[in-house]
């Protein structure tokens, strides 16, 4: 981190927006064991999240009872992810990614494994809804919300998944908005093949100049 | 003027130089049971925030040894113990045993006891050896120290080259309605929360006035730069209620 960075004022705000987030990870964690454990496995290891606009990083640092999230972190990070907020989100919550909608490149640096079984936990994280509100609302209630939340984890899910194909289709097919995989790759194609017409046409110029210099300096000499 | 002469302030009052620490050994052991639900209801759960951002200016890494001075019930040295990891080391550090204990049985219950020492220090003469830390922190503890001066050059000798001190203190609002609004609230609210939670009022109408007796921003970015600190710095958190000063060993 570059003394500029370091010397930038901390913000509260954003400070108490990862504090939020990571009070919620580690409340989901806690409503399943199985997963908050297998997490425990990676105790002391450090992911670091670059997101390119706006520019921001995050650091998740894995403790035994969850992770703690971080702005700034002067050690090296395990693995680091580096991408645009959708691509980032596609690839850590393994969304259902449609080409030309979301997928775009991610840099990946560091532990790959460890990412893989990030993003598998983050997959088959069950949170127990039950657990987390029974303290609030008693036990009948609690299990009557927990049913309720997953019924509705399970469509939004669901629902977020057709919106995503439905809009890949509308973008790439239907509006033309986006190109698709073929056109790019045709686009590319005559790109290369104008360059090496404008590199041959420049040589051939070169060539010309340097025979007509020729020409007139042979001329000069006779005269 | 010699010790046995010198007065200094205990709140508003003011003390003979030898009595300040007596006096504010009292305060925490008056309060250290509850010190941590009293944080949290008269900073309204603030002091977490600003103690995060006061980890993530610290700028430790694994294997680093840091000293979390003045660190009570040790919020700061759980953090610190997870960020140093297996070859890092994490001394709790405070004056008040009372305070120590607590500290003690949260570093354990937060399985930290591996890499993490609980010591009895008096932060002006510090019992380490020269440039042992690669970070100091002292989370609302020097506005209670007698000799603030004293406690600053002697962090600084403890500290190693490169490393880092971080204060986060009371300081002084910027803008003076906040600073009347903060003044009616801790002077008007908080000797009742003290009197409601832990039976003492007299703790925190002393954390209030004392808060008003510590240097503003500028005179202690001043003593840093006194004590020999460089690249010294402040950032003002909540409109200048608190600040965190940084500093450097170079």
């Amino acid at each position: 981190m570059s003394l500029k960075d370091q010397s930038r004022s901390p913000g509260l705000l954003s400070t108490t927006a990862l504090a939020t987030v990571e009070r919620a990870i580690n409340t989901a964690l806690r409503s399943d064991p199985a997963s908050a454990d297998r997490l425990a496995l990676h105790a002391g290891r450090l992911l670091a999240i670059e997101v390119t606009l706006p520019p921001l990083a995050i650091y998740a640092l894995i403790v035994e009872d969850g992770v703690e999230l971080y702005h700034r972190s002067d050690a090296n990070a395990d693995v680091t992810v580096k991408g645009n907020p959708m691509d980032l989100a596609a690839l850590l919550l393994n969304w259902n990614t449609r080409p030309g909608v979301i997928g775009g490149p991610v840099d990946i640096s560091g532990n790959r494994e460890l990412l893989q079984e990030m993003q598998q936990l983050a997959r088959e994280l069950q949170i127990d809804w039950g657990a987390i509100l029974e303290p609030v609302t008693g036990s009948e209630l609690a299990q009557q919300l927990d049913y309720s939340a997953r019924r509705l984890f399970g469509w939004a899910r669901q629902a977020a998944g057709r919106l995503t194909e439905q809009l890949a289709d509308y973008v790439g097919n239907e509006s033309g908005l986006t190109p698709g995989r073929r056109d790019v790759y045709e686009f590319g194609q005559d790109v290369d093949e104008l360059r090496m017409d404008v590199d041959r046409l420049d040589a051939r110029i070169q060539r010309l100049r340097a025979a007509r210099a020729g020409v007139n300096s042979n001329g000069s000499t006779t005269d | 003027m010699n010790d046995e002469t010198k007065v200094t302030h205990f709140g508003y009052q003011q003390v003979p130089w030898q009595e300040k620490q007596q006096k504010v050994a009292g305060v925490f052991r008056s309060v250290a049971g509850k010190y941590d639900v009293m944080n949290d209801l008269i900073s309204m759960g603030s002091h977490r925030l600003l103690k995060r951002m006061t980890i993530e200016l610290a700028g430790v890494r694994p294997g680093h040894k840091v000293l979390d001075l003045a660190g009570g019930t040790g919020d700061l040295a759980i953090k610190f113990s997870r960020l140093v990891g297996e070859t890092g080391q994490v001394v709790l550090a405070d004056i008040n045993d009372a305070m120590l204990a607590v500290g003690r049985d949260r570093l354990f219950d937060a399985g930290c006891s591996h890499n993490t020492q609980v010591t009895q220090v008096n932060g002006e003469c510090l019992p380490f050896e020269d440039n042992s830390f690669h970070c100091i922190t002292i989370a609302f503890g020097l506005r209670n120290i007698t000799d603030k001066d004293a406690a600053l050059r002697s962090m600084l000798r403890v500290l190693k080259p490169g490393g880092r001190l971080l204060v986060l203190e009371f300081s002084t609002p910027v803008h003076k309605p906040l600073a009347k609004a903060y003044e009616l609230y801790s002077f008007g609210v908080w000797p009742k929360l003290g009197k409601l939670i832990v039976n003492d009022a007299d703790s925190y109408q002393y954390l209030a006035e004392s808060i008003r007796m510590h240097p503003d921003q500028d005179t202690l970015q001043g003593m840093m730069d006194q004590a020999g600190f460089a690249r010294t710095e402040y950032f003002n958190m909540l409109g200048g209620i608190v600040a965190l000063h940084r500093g450097f060993k170079f």
